[in-house]
């Protein structure tokens, strides 16, 4: 554009030239570029053909009074003031000039000056639009208007804006060193830019507005750049031409600098190229939206790939599509990852759906997204029965209800997995099945807090450990009620004396003195205290709430021998206690004590069954650093050594008459549960030893 | 037979009393008293066994369950020297075991009323009506 310009510009100083060679004679022929092609022209025609030239010429032309009135225009000018000729002519020629290019154009005007003057100015046109021109200005010494101003305007419009395109192109590529040359893709990118800036300049778009989209759409390059590789092509419509970026080859397994990317080629690597092809023509005839996603097998036999494609037409001023823009990208490796994405999810269900155990997933929304195959068998219930928290507590716990469901929604703030503990729970039959229950975090799915609470069925478990549970409670109770008769019988014995001695005096008519009153009286409350005391001993030992406590062994073994001692006692069973311990440490008492009962009643069984001389049981308790052991030793002859290792099974027993097998399958459950310790036997000298190890601590 | 005449019939026998529990012991001598007037009280069984070898009683009254020697050992002693000697086991065991293991011609249950007392005594003047 500027080269056309430029040449014309140099015609008309060639034509201005000639024309002052014309009129002093240095020539007589010229030779002109005109609309209709080369013409030579005779000096005889030079006039004619001087107008010709100055009104078909692409240039205003005009001359002037020295004060500035317009005597001649061609019609270049007047179209470029959009006025017609008639309103153009003896005007004064400042008045198309704005105020401040007046002292300019003033200046420019001096007859004194240079031969010929150039400066670009703007012309304010008729309807108020500026026009940049350039103005040329001479004194061309006509002889009878000697002082006539010529002057050639050139409109610079259409120049104008390509130096804008050519400005905003040198930003561009500054823009694009700035940002990363070796990114050839950018180059495609902005090459598009271009074309699209020179579409914009045609349209007129100032500057600024030009620059602010660069920045924009480089910026959305670079996001989309980091975001994953991306590659642009171009269908022409009209030429059927196809152009596609370096990355866009690179994806199609084409060297990058392959010139050799036509539709066919690269329609070749997509298997499905009907349906390709076809979301084209869509595109094209019905404007349908063009993105899809389709396998293709890259032209160097590297593995296939999977790649997601957009594109949009863009139409020229007719509305006719021009050429379809297109990006492709390669989602190979996020398609990959969908897919083991969605095998691992279908993995973890078949897990879920399968295990042993009953597993829920359910979301802080309240809503029960699995509940898995063992789940619904045991329960009874159906999904759609369950599918919500709220509906699932209301059917399993009942009234429990509220405190569960508040319970719940609490295990949405879980960090790591917890034992929540066993709870009773109604199935679809109305039976009470008993579940262990553990839940851990899964993390957010779907924009919720979920959770999985995965449960044992422990019915079973309960309902033989309960009966276990009672009957060794009954026979313990059967225990205590011996222990308490022979507690009682003393003092009943005396009291009932008493009471003989008194109907003996009534019946032989003896008196009774006041002070013989005084003492049956004395006697009497006296042995009620003790029977009364003996309540207490075995109250406390039967008391509902367990509680740690500080203690001494001494003292718990103290408290043992209150309950049992009587009896072992009244059966001629010596109680040997060979040493103490004062050290307080925290356990159950009672626990421990119902332990050392069970341990002393179990010696006294033996001692007795086996009717042993001089029986006795030897209590022994030692310390070291950071424990107490306690060993109960009997002279019963010991345990058979067939029986050592089953002693401690439930249900089995030596004893020969009235042995449960559960006094000592208690006592270890609960030492090593309940009072973290250990309880061990052993044969030693005439008999067994049981010894009770605890922890200081 | 009232209790006066009954008295009378019980008072000439020589009786041994053995009996472990000082509450019961010192409560049911003051009931023997009434009826015996030579009695002589041991606190346990080996005590009783030397009473016994120093000099002959006609009843002995003994507890079964006692440290040292038990009821039943001093009784089976005392069957072995004396047979003739009549003997009242007194127990806490109730039931069969007690009654007829003891080895003695009766026995009274701890704690025994004063009807069960008065009843073996009788039996036991009807049955010797010499005394």
């Amino acid at each position: 554009m500027s080269n056309e310009l430029e040449s014309l510009r140099e015609q008309l100083r060639e034509a201005q030239e000639t024309l002052q060679a014309i009129r002093s004679g240095d020539v007589d022929a010229l030779m002109v570029d005109g609309i209709h092609g080369e013409r030579m022209f005779t000096l005889s025609g030079a006039d004619e053909a001087y107008r010709v030239l100055v009104e078909e010429m692409s240039e205003g032309a005009l001359t002037l009074t020295a004060e500035g009135t317009i005597l001649y225009a061609n019609r270049r000018f007047s179209q470029m003031l959009k006025s017609p000729l008639e309103k153009v002519l003896s005007t004064n020629i400042y008045t198309w000039f704005s105020k401040e290019h007046q002292s300019i154009l003033l200046e420019l005007l001096q007859k004194n000056k240079e031969a010929r003057r150039h400066k670009e100015l703007a012309l304010i046109a008729s309807d108020r639009s500026v026009i940049p021109v350039y103005l040329s200005v001479s004194n061309p010494h006509i002889n009878k208007m000697p002082d006539t101003i010529c002057l050639v305007i050139t409109d610079l419009t259409e120049q104008k804006q390509n130096e804008e395109i050519i400005a905003s192109e040198k930003m561009a590529s500054e823009l694009l060193k700035a940002s990363n040359e070796s990114k050839k893709e950018l180059l495609g990118i902005l090459e598009e830019e271009r074309k699209a800036k020179v579409d914009l300049a045609h349209a007129n778009r100032d500057l600024s507005a030009l620059s602010e989209d660069l920045v924009e759409t480089q910026k959305r390059y670079e996001t989309a750049e980091k975001i994953g590789k991306v590659g642009s092509w171009e269908y022409d419509v009209s030429t059927q031409d196809f152009w596609g970026s370096a990355e866009a080859k690179r994806i199609y397994g084409f060297p990058a600098e392959s010139a050799n990317f036509t539709t066919e080629i690269v329609e070749d690597c997509i298997p499905e190229k009907k349906r390709v092809h076809q979301a084209l023509e869509d595109l094209l005839e019905k404007g349908t939206e063009y993105k899809l996603e389709f396998e293709i097998h890259p032209a160097d036999g590297t593995p296939p790939k999977i790649i997601s494609s957009i594109a949009e037409t863009k139409y020229d001023e007719n509305n006719k599509p021009m050429k379809v823009l297109g990006f492709i990208q390669d989602i190979t490796q996020r398609k990959q990852a969908e897919k083991s994405l969605k095998d691992k999810k279908k993995e973890l269900e078949t897990i879920i759906e399968e295990a042993p155990n009953p597993i829920m997933v359910h979301n802080e929304d309240g809503k029960v997204i699995q509940v898995n195959k063992v789940w619904k068998e045991l329960t009874g219930y159906r999904y759609s029965e369950i599918n919500t928290i709220e509906k699932w507590t209301t059917k399993a716990y009942g009234e429990e209800m509220p405190t569960i469901k508040k319970y719940i929604d609490n295990l949405y703030e879980l960090k790591h997995a917890v034992n929540e503990g066993e709870y009773p729970i109604t199935a679809s039959n109305g039976e009470t099945i008993i579940w262990q229950f553990s839940s851990a975090p899964l993390g957010i799915i779907n924009g919720k807090r979920t959770v999985v609470s995965s449960a044992m069925d422990i019915t079973e478990l309960k309902k033989k450990d309960e009966m276990i549970i009672n009957q060794s409670r009954q026979a313990a109770m059967g225990d205590m009620i011996a222990m308490i008769a022979h507690q009682w019988r003393q003092p009943l014995t005396v009291i009932g004396m008493v009471a003989n001695n008194i109907k003996l005096d009534i019946a032989l008519e003896e008196e009774i003195t006041t002070q013989e009153l005084e003492k049956i009286a004395d006697t009497i409350s006296e042995q009620t205290q003790q029977l009364s005391q003996t309540i207490d001993d075995f109250r406390n030992f039967f008391k509902p709430k367990q509680e740690k406590a500080k203690t001494t062994v001494g003292n718990v073994l103290e408290g043992t021998l209150k309950i049992i001692g009587k009896s072992l006692e009244n059966n001629n069973i010596a109680i040997m206690i060979e040493n103490h311990s004062e050290t307080e440490f925290l356990t159950y008492p009672n626990q421990l004590l119902q332990v050392f009962l069970n341990l002393l009643g179990n010696a006294k069984d033996i001692l007795l069954d086996k009717v042993v001389a001089d029986a006795k049981i030897t209590i022994k308790i030692d310390e070291t650093q950071d424990s107490i052991v306690t060993t109960i030793c009997d002279n019963g002859g010991g345990i058979p050594e067939d029986a050592i290792k089953r002693l401690g099974e439930p249900y089995f027993t030596t004893k020969e008459k009235n042995g449960t097998g559960l006094g000592l399958y208690m006592s270890v459950t609960i030492v090593k549960k309940h009072l973290n310790g250990s309880l061990t036997w052993e044969n030693k000298d005439e008999g067994a030893c049981f010894i009770v190890t605890l922890s200081k601590e | 037979m009232d209790m006066k005449e009954l008295k009378k019939l019980t008072q000439k026998l020589r009786v041994l009393y053995v009996e472990d529990e000082d509450k019961i012991r010192e409560t049911t001598v003051t009931f023997l008293n009434h009826f015996f007037d030579d009695m002589v009280v041991a606190a346990d069984g080996q005590e009783g066994l030397e009473s016994f070898e120093k000099e002959v009683f006609d009843l002995v009254i003994t507890d079964l369950k006692m440290p040292k020697l038990s009821g039943k050992e001093l009784i089976t002693k005392i069957k072995a020297h004396r047979p003739e000697t009549i003997i009242i086991a007194m127990s806490g065991v109730s039931g069969n075991e007690g009654r007829e293991n003891s080895g003695g011609d009766f026995f009274i249950v701890k704690p025994a009323h004063m009807e069960d007392f008065i009843g073996v005594l009788k039996q036991i003047v009807e049955q010797s009506g010499e005394f």
